[in-house]
């Protein structure tokens, strides 16, 4: 689980697919990835989460809307 | 910023059918030296009360399931941290007898008797690391909320894979170093 030390040391979040070992041992399913978050990053991503969740949600309609024209 | 809402935020704030689950880790559980055995708390958030992390049928919660319980740390890297977790009941189980604490694990804490969960806005310290397991659509959200979207980059953000525990040796081993 290299994500850790590398989010505590460089402040970064990762992002790891999970070996083997982590999948085996965690028992997280094969299509799970592991973020690590540092704590100093909780804050923000909190308030940054929601927004992005909206944005995503709007492009998801957009896509979908514009998609069933070219099916029509 | 208190720990309920952080782990509020990370199990409901996704846009996806489907929460995420995770842990909230102190620092010193993660470790100075591997090799060493520690107690520490951790909080565990999940967004299904019955199901594994493991699940890809998990609901979207609609309201907290941040728990916190005492991990017994006895692992040599954190990705043991299921197990350590089990492991960590029995000795949960006797504090919870003595009135000094409580017990949980990613999978069936509830369903095991008598195991009060406390509030994660209870846990005592802010976490160094927050361990999240989630959907590809789910990473594509949190990415995008640290801002690491970005078209061009001269250093993208890296999708890591193997080795997981060696990283962990080479961060204690230099720390054993300064």
């Amino acid at each position: 689980m290299r994500g850790a030390p590398l989010a505590m040391l460089e402040s970064k979040p990762s992002l790891t697919f999970g070996c083997a070992g982590m999948l085996t041992y965690t028992e997280i399913g094969g299509d799970r990835l592991l973020m690590v978050l540092p704590g100093t990053r909780a804050e923000f991503l909190v308030d940054h989460l929601e927004t992005t969740d909206q944005a995503n949600d709007a492009m998801l309609a957009y896509y979908r809307e514009a998609k069933s024209h070219y099916e029509s | 910023m208190d720990n309920a809402r952080i782990a509020d935020s990370l199990t409901t704030g996704l846009g996806s059918r489907h929460g995420a689950g995770g842990a909230l880790v102190p620092r010193h559980a993660a470790g100075r030296r591997c090799h060493l055995r520690r107690q520490g708390p951790v909080v565990m958030f999940r967004s299904g009360a019955a199901q594994s992390p493991a699940s890809s049928t998990l609901p979207r919660p609609s309201t907290s399931t941040a728990r916190w319980a005492r991990w017994s740390w006895a692992s040599t890297c954190l990705s043991r941290l299921r197990t350590t977790l089990w492991a960590g009941q029995a000795d949960a189980r006797s504090q919870l007898h003595h009135g000094r604490g409580a017990s949980a694990g990613p999978q069936g804490a509830e369903g095991v008797a008598g195991h009060p969960l406390r509030s994660a806005q209870d846990f005592p310290v802010a976490p160094d690391l927050i361990l999240t397991w989630m959907t590809p659509s789910q990473a594509m959200l949190y990415n995008e909320a640290e801002g690491d979207i970005q078209w061009v980059s001269s250093s993208p953000p890296k999708v890591l894979g193997r080795p997981g525990c060696a990283a962990l040796r080479s961060r204690c081993w230099s720390r054993s170093r300064r």
